[in-house]
């Protein structure tokens, strides 16, 4: 199973990422794979823009759980633009300044 | 009883007394908004008006606006354009937003927590589509995310709160402004400041402790303390400008300059008011990366 790997198109599990609740969905989706050590293709393909409650509910709670080194290693993205990248790697970068692991 | 708001073409500053001085009183029966004397209304005060109007409506007050006639049909104009004349009638949908035939302006919306995400969505692709397809509106988008996930994890304002955005294309400027009539960040920072056992701030502190990245009240259970810096970052990115008023607090940003003061007028809640330059904006055609990309560095 270690070796496989899933990919989950983020609007096929939620209609926006502007908020809490869609950011929970996405954690929910996300955890049950990481918890049993499944690698996932997160697919950003006609993603809407991420606010800080989104991401915080789903990537955020997501790193306090899994730690960012794995959160990093099990996941892999698709159809992602480099502003993406870099949305997402400041996100790293705050949330590494504020949090101990 | 029959309550008369008689507006006219205040201040910044006045708009708060004059929000402060009419809060809802029991026994309004009928609130009359009588702007024959105004010709000029930002957004901003629009949406501190909406909310007003809104506490006397959910009091089950009746509302009726007296117009001015020609003498101020441009600011009549805008107001119709906006939706802001009928969004208190029998009928009137006021937890979607509402299409409009002007496309310098976005319609007069009450926030509604289910449909934050298609609301930004619309807000984005609305002036893209109608003015600058090239560039991408996404700052827009990320904006009022922040601002009303603001709404709705911290100010519990019983009435929801307001928005509405003016675009000015002979300059790119964006306008924005959002309204609550919620608890007020600086009560909020207080309130939290106070059960960790630390010593209070004055309303302009508080203000600006609440901008400072990863401090967070903890409202809701996944709050980081990111979201006015981020908001912070967009406006200074998007070389804008950002007001907010809230308590007896107000924040001016500018590109090279940010502010805190104390303020005379309380506001019973937070109003934002940002203006970006759509100028800085980033160009929409990004392309995805062909392959798959990873974080994780071995």
């Amino acid at each position: 199973m270690q070796d496989s790997i899933t990919t989950i198109r983020i609007m096929d599990v939620v209609t926006g990422t502007s908020t809490n609740i869609e950011g929970i969905a996405l954690f929910n989706c996300i955890d049950k794979y990481l918890s049993c050590g499944q690698k996932i293709r997160l697919s950003l393909e006609g993603c809407t823009p991420f606010s800080t409650s989104f991401l915080n509910s789903s990537f955020g709670d997501l790193i306090d759980k899994h730690g960012l080194d794995k959160f990093k290693s099990m996941i892999v993205y698709s159809n992602i633009k480099p502003s993406q990248i870099k949305k997402i790697q400041g996100y790293f970068e705050r949330i590494s300044s504020v949090t101990e692991f | 009883m029959i309550k008369t708001l008689k507006i006219e073409t205040f201040s910044q500053d006045l708009w708060n007394k004059f929000i402060n001085d009419n809060r809802y009183s029991d026994n309004v029966s009928t609130l009359i908004i009588d702007y024959k004397n105004c010709n000029f209304l930002e957004p901003s005060n629009v949406v501190r008006l909406a909310c007003l109007i809104e506490e006397y409506y959910q009091n089950h007050t009746k509302i009726i606006f007296l117009e001015g006639g020609d003498q101020n049909f441009p600011l009549q104009e805008y107001l119709t354009n906006i939706r802001l004349l009928e969004y208190w009638n029998d009928g009137f949908d006021r937890t979607t937003y509402t299409q409009n035939s002007k496309i310098s302006n976005l319609c007069l919306w009450k926030l509604n927590s289910t449909r934050v995400s298609p609301y930004v969505t619309h807000a984005q692709s609305y002036f893209e589509s109608n003015f600058q397809s090239e560039m991408s509106f996404e700052p827009l988008n990320i904006a009022l995310s922040e601002l009303f996930n603001n709404i709705i994890d911290h100010s519990k304002s019983r009435i929801s709160g307001y928005t509405t955005s003016q675009y000015y294309p002979k300059i790119g400027k964006l306008k924005i402004a959002v309204c609550d009539f919620g608890s007020g960040i600086p009560n909020t920072v207080n309130n939290y400041l106070k059960t960790c056992g630390e010593p209070l701030l004055s309303d302009a502190d508080a203000l600006k402790k609440a901008f400072k990245n990863s401090f967070s009240t903890k409202s809701a259970p996944h709050n980081r303390g990111f979201g006015l810096d981020t908001l912070s970052e967009i406006v200074k990115k998007s070389n804008g400008e950002l007001r907010v008023v809230s308590n007896k607090s107000m924040c001016i940003m500018k590109p090279h300059e940010t502010q805190f003061y104390d303020v005379k007028h309380n506001f019973s809640g937070t109003h934002f008011e940002i203006v970006l330059d759509t100028n800085t904006f980033y160009p929409k055609d990004e392309e995805n990366l062909e392959e798959d990309f990873s974080f994780f560095i071995k």
